[in-house]
């Protein structure tokens, strides 16, 4: 079983495509899509049809979740979209390193040190608070081949 | 006003001004009010006659004048008079001389025609003023009373009118050469969010309805005629398209004939169903009255009338005993023929040629006919139609074929239309309506066509229906089951309809590599389905059913907490979850036992609690994270809120107070105690955030002001803070008025409970000089001002030493002497009399004290 198991997580996703096809019209909101080539949360989705008895066009509005970028697309309900894999996993901070990396333990004790800190304001608050010595869990963002940490969040011992 | 020479000076005025706009907008105005004449001056009924029939005698004259050449708003006014004339004079008409009233009706068909051409061309070219559509409605509006006025119906000119209007109405919606209708070659962009064409002539075609059932044996074989006509070419066009591509010609054809049949159809549907909202739906008499007849005359017969029926499936409209069928079965079976001519495109890949919007309307006819024909119950009727009975009543062959059929076009939908969220909307909400109707419902349980419809459905992969499409399915088969009286029949279908999805969800939970296979999408795809299932089964709950559906969902809720846990960084699931107890608490809360209710509480609560926090203390560089906490929160806030319903309605078994520990308002405030931290002042900025917050205060405050008051410090700290932010920041005055109720309830509480010296008497203080200084500065608008004013009295008799001081230190703070001494005299006549006991009477004294307390200082205070 051991051994089936690392098998898995080695291979996570390397071999494995970066997205998925899914029925436009099976989309929702707060999901994901692949938008111009980029992987996006739906912010907005709605439909329309052209003519009276035209069929269904999905209009979707979405929102890089590594830019912030705004894109739209508009397509026919029958037609597959690209959904993109999506893992959001929280790693418990353990260090920070002098360049600006992050040190980074996962549920199953497994560090890793290849995510730099964020920048902008949750950059500072998760320095400021790693520094006054409060236990951090950063929440990391993995899809399409990116990853990077996208929130922070400091546990108070009622936590655990 | 009665003499006899001012009608036709008027009339005459009229017609001499009618091309210069300035004028003759107001002089039609004039009309109008004369056609409304009424009060003292009618003192007897042979002055209204007399005066009516001087006016109408003018009236009809101006309206042979016009013929049909109105001027443009001409139209309008001509329809309000008319429509005056009815209101004001309906119970006069029948004493005018019969060929006043004869020529009056035939005037007022024609012109109502008229405007229907009008209005037609009015839609057709988009045009924002719709004046002939007005006027056309105001026509309608009074032939409603027209028509009920004559209820026996034996009028021949009001059946010649039924039937000119329904011809031409008709006619206005069918393309030529049958029709008028103009064809609009702009293809324009549709959102689905805009209404149909069923919603949006409603009214209309409810009237139209009305004048079909008038004269059914005119509108039921035309409307068949027309079904039978327009299926014949679509089955051609259909045949055609199969073996040569389409030509834009084609495209064109073909968009043309869906019109006419989604008209068709829409007609037909008023015609034979009345609008049955919040009624029993029931058979139209008039349609039963010559279906009856029909009947005696041997015109129809029920044997006819069942093969008719039995032979939707072959789609052929040329049968030898056709013309023996019941009229109304006929036009019924058409629409089913419709629909299998629509599924067998489908089968045969077709699918992408038919319309949607067609299907919408099917699918709507379909509810609506089987509501009222399907299974009637007879004993509603004085008298029923051996056909319609014996093809449709109970324990028929055809009333099962019905269901069967109905429920197999459902699946062909589901399978062949995925894509149409509308019309799968419209399929599943056909499914629920008509299974929320018990009589009916008994029988659908017992079919194949449901458990058809069970199966395919639980072979559908996960995520590939529309949203909603499955919660929808699950609500039907769960109202479906409410028709099952004997515990032990009610038992084994739940059973086979839920025991799959809740074993989908502990087979999912169970596996052993859960944990790390949980962000997989197939997983992910699964839990949003199973949950969607979940909310579908709790909104489906009833009184009858509510204690046997929870006893399946109770164990998946008792999960959630540590479900949420697991996907707490997948927004989809995280909402799922929050609905789902909301749709819990909205539907089932009420009619579980205090035991079961504390389930409930307890899943809920802790879930809220995870949620906290997974929340708290997190910040997010995600552009969108504020606006999915609003939508997070509000999903939350909505559920504490429907928990605290509990409290005011409750069906459930009778018991003691003293067996209830824990009241629904103690769940709303613990679970309001670890969200209130998360919502911060610019989340509050969502207005309907905003909203639903400070409902859910004021209704605790209202419903358990103790509780308020027995808070720890640091939330009714809180609490508070937000109710000044929501007196100050400006949220709008909906949100000022919470807060009054909110400090007023509070401030009631509290002086009638003696709460002196206590944490929340403290801390409520501060409020009387804040809302003093709102009200005297203006701040808190002038319509506010009454609840301002009480919620300022339930302060002064809490904390009457306090507002002593307050007073005091106002007028000093006075650099002129003269104002102080006119604000001291102010202040005194404000309570002058009035006893600070928190009663009614002294709190009305006080309010109209403080009115004229408001208007004099403002007076002087702003002087200055």
């Amino acid at each position: 079983m051991a051994d089936i198991e690392d098998t898995h997580f080695e291979t996570g996703d390397s071999g494995a495509s970066a997205t998925f096809p899914m029925q436009c019209s099976a989309l929702r909101k707060n999901g994901f899509v692949m938008l111009k080539s980029r992987p996006c949360k739906i912010v907005e989705m709605s439909t329309s049809k052209t003519g009276k008895h035209g069929h269904a066009k999905v209009h979707l509005v979405g929102i890089d979740i590594f830019t912030g970028k705004k894109y739209e697309d508009i397509c026919p309900s029958t037609h597959n979209m690209d959904v993109p894999h999506v893992k959001r996993e929280d790693y418990q901070l353990t260090d920070i390193s002098d360049d600006g990396y992050l040190c980074l333990m996962a549920d199953n004790g497994d560090l890793r040190e290849d995510l730099k800190v964020p920048e902008g304001e949750v950059g500072a608050q998760l320095r400021a608070e790693y520094d006054a010595g409060k236990d951090i869990l950063c929440t990391v963002l993995k899809s399409c081949g990116e990853e990077v940490v996208i929130a922070v969040k400091t546990n108070t011992a009622l936590d655990k | 006003m009665l003499a006899p020479q001012l009608l036709p000076l008027m009339f005459q005025v009229y017609w001499k001004v009618r091309n210069q706009d300035s004028l003759s907008h107001h002089m039609l105005t004039c009309l109008v009010q004369l056609a409304s004449l009424n009060g003292g001056v009618m003192n007897s009924s042979e002055t209204r006659v007399q005066y009516l029939v001087s006016y109408m005698e003018n009236f009809l004259k101006l309206l042979s004048m016009i013929g049909t050449n109105f001027k443009n708003k001409e139209a309008l006014g001509i329809s309000n008079v008319v429509r005056k004339l009815q209101l004001f004079f309906g119970h006069s008409f029948s004493k005018l001389p019969q060929a006043l009233h004869e020529s009056y009706l035939n005037e007022i068909t024609r012109i109502t025609c008229c405007f229907a051409e009008g209005a037609e061309l009015e839609e057709a070219q988009l045009l924002d003023d719709k004046l002939y559509v007005e006027a056309f409605d105001n026509m309608l509006e009074a032939w409603t009373n027209i028509f009920q006025e004559n209820a026996s119906g034996n009028d021949t000119f009001v059946l010649q009118a039924a039937t000119r209007i329904f011809n031409t109405y008709l006619k206005c919606h069918l393309a030529p050469p049958d029709g008028s209708r103009i064809r609009n070659d702009e293809v324009e962009e549709i959102e689905d969010n805009e209404d149909n064409d069923r919603i949006k002539f409603k009214d209309q075609l409810q009237i139209i309805g009305m004048c079909g059932r008038i004269v059914p044996s005119h509108s039921l074989p035309i409307l068949y005629r027309l079904l039978e006509d327009r299926s014949n070419k679509l089955k051609a066009h259909l045949q055609t398209m199969q073996s040569q591509t389409m030509t834009l010609s084609d495209s064109a054809a073909l968009d043309n004939l869906f019109e006419d049949i989604h008209w068709i159809i829409l007609i037909a549907g008023h015609v034979l169903c009345m609008d049955s909202e919040g009624e029993m739906p029931m058979i139209p008499s008039e349609i039963m009255q010559y279906s009856i007849e029909k009947y005696n005359k041997s015109e129809t017969n029920l044997d006819a009338t069942l093969k008719v029926l039995a032979g939707v499936r072959q789609v052929v409209f040329e049968l030898d005993f056709v013309d023996q069928c019941d009229h109304a079965v006929r036009v019924f079976s058409d629409v089913l023929k419709l629909c299998a001519l629509e599924s067998s495109a489908a089968e045969v890949k077709l699918g992408h040629f038919m319309s949607p919007e067609v299907g919408c309307t099917l699918m709507w006819f379909l509810k609506r006919w089987c509501l009222s024909y399907l299974l009637p119950t007879e004993n509603y009727y004085q008298e029923v139609s051996p056909t319609l009975i014996g093809a449709l009543g109970r324990d028929t062959d055809g009333a099962t074929f019905v269901i069967n059929f109905v429920l197999g076009k459902m699946q062909t939908n589901i399978i062949h239309f995925s894509s149409e969220p509308v019309l799968l909307q419209d399929t599943v909400d056909l499914f629920a309506d008509i299974v929320c109707v018990k009589q009916k419902s008994t029988y659908i349980v017992k079919t194949e066509g449901l458990w058809n419809l069970v199966k395919l459905q639980s072979e559908l992969k996960a995520g590939s229906l529309p949203q909603n499409v499955r919660r929808g399915l699950y609500k039907g088969f769960v109202l479906a089951g409410s028709a099952l009286n004997d515990p032990q029949a009610s038992n084994e279908y739940y059973q086979q309809i839920l025991k799959p999805v809740q074993s989908r969800f502990k087979n999912l939970l169970c596996q052993e590599n859960f944990n790390r296979i949980y962000q997989e999408e197939g997983i992910k795809n699964e839990v949003i389905d199973i949950l969607e299932c979940f909310i579908g089964i709790a909104k489906g709950s009833q009184m009858s059913t509510a204690q046997i559906l929870f006893e399946y969902i109770a164990p998946i809720l008792s999960e959630l907490p540590v479900f949420l846990n697991i996907y707490k960084n997948y927004q989809v699931i995280v909402q799922l979850v929050l609905e789902l107890f909301g749709r819990c608490a909205q539907h089932m809360l009420c009619y579980l036992s205090v035991l079961d209710s504390k389930r409930l509480y307890e899943s809920s609560l802790a879930t809220v609690q995870v949620y906290a926090k997974c929340n708290a203390n997190r910040l997010s560089t995600e552009i969108f994270s504020e606006e999915s906490s609003f939508q997070d929160l509000l999903l939350v806030l909505e559920f504490l809120t429907l928990i605290l319903s509990k409290d005011c309605l409750d069906f459930s078994p009778q018991v003691s107070n003293s067996e209830i520990t824990i009241t629904a308002a103690d769940v709303s405030l613990f679970g309001l105690s670890f969200i209130l931290p998360l919502i911060k002042m610019e989340l509050l900025m969502y207005p309907s955030l905003c909203s639903q917050y400070y409902k859910l205060i004021v209704l605790i405050d209202d419903l358990y002001a103790d509780k308020i008051a027995n808070l720890p410090d640091d939330m009714l700290t809180q609490l508070l803070r937000s109710v000044e932010l929501g007196l100050t920041a400006g949220f709008g005055s909906d949100i000022v008025q919470a807060c009054l109720d909110f400090l007023q309830g509070l401030a009631t509480h509290i002086y009638r409970n003696s709460l002196q010296n206590t944490k929340v008497y403290q801390a409520v203080m501060p409020f009387l000089k804040l809302l003093m200084n709102l009200t005297l500065s203006h701040e808190i608008s002038s319509e506010m001002m009454t609840s301002a004013s009480i919620c300022i009295y339930a302060l002064i008799c809490c904390y009457s030493e306090q507002y002593q001081i307050l007073v005091q230190s106002l007028i000093q703070s006075q650099n002129d002497p003269l104002v102080a001494e006119r604000l001291a005299t102010a202040f005194s006549q404000l309570t002058n009399n009035v006893l600070l006991n928190c009663e009614r009477q002294p709190k009305l004294k006080f309010r109209d004290n403080f009115d004229k307390f408001i208007a004099n200082v403002h007076g002087f205070l702003l002087v200055k």
